[in-house]
């Protein structure tokens, strides 16, 4: 299949001129990522903030200079850039509009500086973009007084306006409403199905779920990548097992179940989590937990994304897990 | 390059101009206030300067002293009070109340008539070296004028008390001054020498020797000259027989501080040269002024003198600030990030943005034509030949401009950091550039610094084409400095503006 974004051994650092008391210390952003979606994904990255989630979608575009090699749509960045910076829509981080246009203005401005020459063409994409993320009645106000969850929708709408192939979108549902965020996302789908390739960020676990293809990022690193149903299976134990117990501090019965019965586990408050595989294992576990306190409740479930991530982030370095 | 992307731009930044209505105002009323400030404030037209008369001579109905100072009083600049405590008119003088101050002893008339030796005291204050040189001139013109009727004595002297001085003002350096001396002497020699050896002496002015006036006369007219002196042929005859002092002076109206300042010197060096001569004779100095539409008997008004380098000024102003602020505002709202992902090259962007300022800087530059000529009447003729090359000079200035505008955007995080960018370029490019006093008047260090001030030369290029008439093809090295500079910017601008985020 061919690859929309192909990625290969990117690394870049932050910092490091200036001299003596002056240097500025050296954050190194992203460690020798490879990063690839095919044509046609809707791939989303997951990871906290400050992980690099930005610095990659900035490198991939070109707007930041790093080692590896980079190709688009099959064009070499930065150099053939040209070639197919119109069929790229990215939508930054922070709403970056101009705040003395209007709506309307917003729009006609960036449909144009991406190519839309045609006057009622470019009419007709704005028109079907205003009715799309129900910016219609507020088209003639200023964007300065339009609330939050309008701008980031006028963003958004700047960003897709060309119809772009490729749209890559960094934290797209950020100070969204949940309900604006369900029509976000249908939208993101409904772009998908009609053929474009989608990549979004986001540090938020359900959001996640909504793409095909989820990456983790962490420090720098993608630390593993796939479906959802994909990374579950990579979990060698992938059920969990949930026990609310009456003690606040469950440390010191953790670090005895994985001790004894070598499993991973993740304790909490009044509560303990492991992840086993083999039935026969509940028993032994359930034993040494009410040696300890009193079993409020037993729960057992599929790990959900969390647990996922919390997986693949606790396996200590090693390159990319498929 | 696409001229549908370059006009993108410029529109939405019109669009974003037109919201801001403050901005607006402020681009129309800004330069005409502050064209009404440099008229008013650096006018250079003297006006009430206060003179106290001392006068003590009172023994006679018709004083020479009143004489005197009644002529002096007629200057329209002067206005004078007459006091009879000596120490009022020195603390006045001390304090700057008053500029100067005349102290006329008693028994003045009577001493004066029987030949009898007597002192007129002068004090002035020397914080504005062109004024006091003006005062002085003037006096020694009004009492020669008044003396010139009295065949009596002349063992009179003046003494001069200079206060206040040693305080830095733009003194001239040098200004070219030419020289047609026809003067063929008399028995005595050439009196015209003498003359000519203080002004030498003095050495503010640089003469050169010329025969040929009608080429002179075209260096006046076009500014390389300031002045030219003509002796005649007689002028020693005439002022060993006749007692008359006849001199020629031809001078560039388009530099009216210039022209004051080598009045007075001329005039001091007169009076100092015929000392035991000039109460008997008669001077007659005959001015002419070029480049002056209304007169030739006088340089053009300081606000026409202003008039063409304000309109550099307030362009270049505007142009480096707003670009500043626009290119800031680009990076730090994160437009520039969008922008720099589109298709747009940097040099569409560029254009785009020097379509608009210039757009704005059109309609700046025609308010200050408009009041300069409605409200102030700048002597400027204008004709559409020098309005197209005005205009075009303002283009090349709002590309420099604009160039180094996206440069130091670049080394700006914040507004505030803009701020301090204008004591950095701003203040030196007025100061140096010849705003408001020719660049001959600065200290001998600055001058070359001037000379690396682009705005310097738009100054000048457009000083000839407004004030001397002249056009494109007589300022080429002005106009090729411009240009290069012009270039330079934008190249320094479009490296700058390198695809990537900082
Ligand atoms: N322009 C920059 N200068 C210095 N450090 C930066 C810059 N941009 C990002 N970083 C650093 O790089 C790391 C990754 O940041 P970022 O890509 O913004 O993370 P995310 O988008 O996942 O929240 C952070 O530690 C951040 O501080
Ligand atoms: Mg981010």
């Amino acid at each position: 299949m061919e690859l929309a974004i192909e990625a290969i051994g990117i690394t870049k650092k932050f910092g490091g001129h200036g001299k003596g008391p002056f240097k500025k210390p050296i954050v190194e952003a992203l460690k020798n990522v490879d990063f690839k979606v095919k044509s046609g994904e809707n791939y989303c990255l997951l990871g906290p903030n400050g992980s690099g989630k930005t610095t990659l979608i900035r490198c991939v575009l070109g707007l930041l200079e790093g080692e590896g090699s980079i190709k688009l749509l099959g064009y070499d960045i930065p150099k053939q850039r040209n070639k197919i910076i119109q069929k790229i829509g990215y939508m930054p981080q922070e709403t970056s509009l101009y705040s003395d246009l209007s709506v309307k203005e917003t729009l006609q401005f960036f449909a144009r500086i991406f190519g839309l020459k045609n006057r009622e063409h470019r009419n007709k994409a704005i028109e079907t973009i205003l009715d799309v993320l129900k910016l219609k009645e507020w088209q003639n106000m200023i964007v300065e007084n339009l609330s939050g969850g309008m701008k980031r929708r006028l963003s958004l709408a700047s960003s897709l306006v060309h119809e772009p192939e490729l749209i890559l979108l960094d934290e797209p549902t950020v100070g969204v409403d949940p309900k604006l965020r369900l029509t976000f996302w249908d939208y993101f789908n409904e772009l998908n199905k009609k053929g474009a390739t989608i990549l979004t960020t986001t540090h938020v676990m359900d959001e996640a779920e909504k793409s095909h293809i989820i990456g983790f990022m962490r420090d720098g690193r993608l630390i593993a990548e796939g479906s959802i149903d994909e990374l579950k299976k990579r979990i060698p134990k992938y059920r969990k097992l949930t026990v609310k117990t009456t003690i606040e501090n469950t440390e010191s019965i953790g670090s005895l179940i994985s001790k004894e019965c070598d499993l991973e586990v993740v304790p909490s408050q009044f509560k303990i989590e492991v992840f086993y595989d083999d039935n026969s294992m509940l028993e032994p576990i359930l034993e040494l937990i009410k040696n300890e306190t009193k079993i409020q409740e037993i729960i057992t479930t599929e790990p959900n994304l969390e647990d996922i991530f919390i997986h693949f982030s606790n396996k200590k370095e090693g390159s990319i897990d498929k | 390059m696409k001229l549908f992307n370059i006009w993108t731009i410029t529109k939405k930044n019109l669009n974003q101009m037109k919201r801001d209505v403050r901005m607006i105002g402020l681009s129309i009323f800004a330069p005409i206030l502050v064209t009404a400030l440099f008229g008013s404030v650096f006018g250079g037209d003297i006006t009430n300067i206060k003179v106290i008369v001392i006068n003590n001579d009172n023994n006679f109905e018709d004083n020479i002293s009143t004489q005197i100072s009644d002529v002096v009083a007629l200057d329209p600049k002067i206005q004078y009070n007459i006091t009879f405590d000596p120490n009022i008119a020195r603390v006045a003088v001390n304090n700057n109340y008053s500029q100067a101050a005349i102290i006329f002893p008693s028994l003045f008339t009577e001493n004066l008539l029987l030949g009898k030796e007597t002192q007129i005291e002068l004090y002035v204050s020397y914080e504005n070296p062109d004024l006091a040189e003006y005062i002085i001139s003037l006096f020694q013109i009004s009492y020669t004028q008044v003396l010139e009727t009295y065949t009596g004595g002349s063992n009179f002297s003046v003494l001069i008390f200079p206060v206040h001085e040693g305080i830095p003002g733009p003194l001239p350096e040098f200004i070219n001054v030419s020289l047609c001396n026809n003067d063929i002497g008399w028995t005595k020699g050439k009196l015209s020498d003498e003359i000519l050896k203080i002004l030498d002496e003095n050495g503010k002015l640089k003469l050169i020797f010329s025969n040929d006036l009608n080429h002179s006369e075209t260096l006046v007219e076009k500014g390389e000259i300031r002045a030219i002196l003509i002796f005649s042929e007689n002028f020693t005859y005439e002022m060993l027989t006749k007692k008359e002092i006849n001199l020629q002076v031809k001078l560039d109206g388009a530099e009216p501080q210039s022209c004051l300042v080598i009045m007075s010197l001329l005039t001091s060096s007169l009076v100092e040269a015929f000392s035991d001569e000039f109460d008997k004779s008669m001077f007659n100095i005959n001015e002419y002024y070029f480049n002056n539409p209304d007169s030739t008997e006088k340089p053009i008004k300081s606000i026409t003198y202003f008039t063409p380098a304000i309109l550099c000024f307030i362009v270049f102003f505007f142009s480096f600030l707003l670009t500043m602020l626009a290119f800031l505002r680009e990076r730090n709202q994160g437009t520039m990030e969008r922008i720099l992902t589109s298709p747009l090259t940097r040099g569409e962007i560029i254009l785009g943005y020097i379509l608009s300022h210039s757009i704005l800087s059109i309609v700046q530059a025609t308010s200050v034509i408009l009041t300069t000529f409605l409200i102030f009447g700048a002597q400027i003729e204008y004709t559409v030949l020098s309005l197209i090359q005005a205009y075009l000079i303002i283009y090349l200035v709002v590309i420099g401009a604009l160039g180094i505008g996206i440069f130091l955007s670049t080394l700006a995080k914040t507004e505030f950091q803009i701020l301090q960018f204008i004591p950095l370029v701003i203040i030196p490019f007025m100061l140096l550039s010849g705003v408001w006093a020719p660049i001959e008047t600065l200290p001998d260090w600055l001058q070359p610094i001037s000379q690396f001030i682009p705005l310097t030369y738009a100054n000048q290029a457009m000083r000839d084409i407004l004030l001397r008439k002249e056009s494109f093809l007589d300022v080429p090295i002005a106009l090729i400095i411009l240009l290069t500079f012009a270039v330079m910017m934008i190249a320094l601008g479009i490296i700058k503006l390198d695809k990537k985020l900082k």
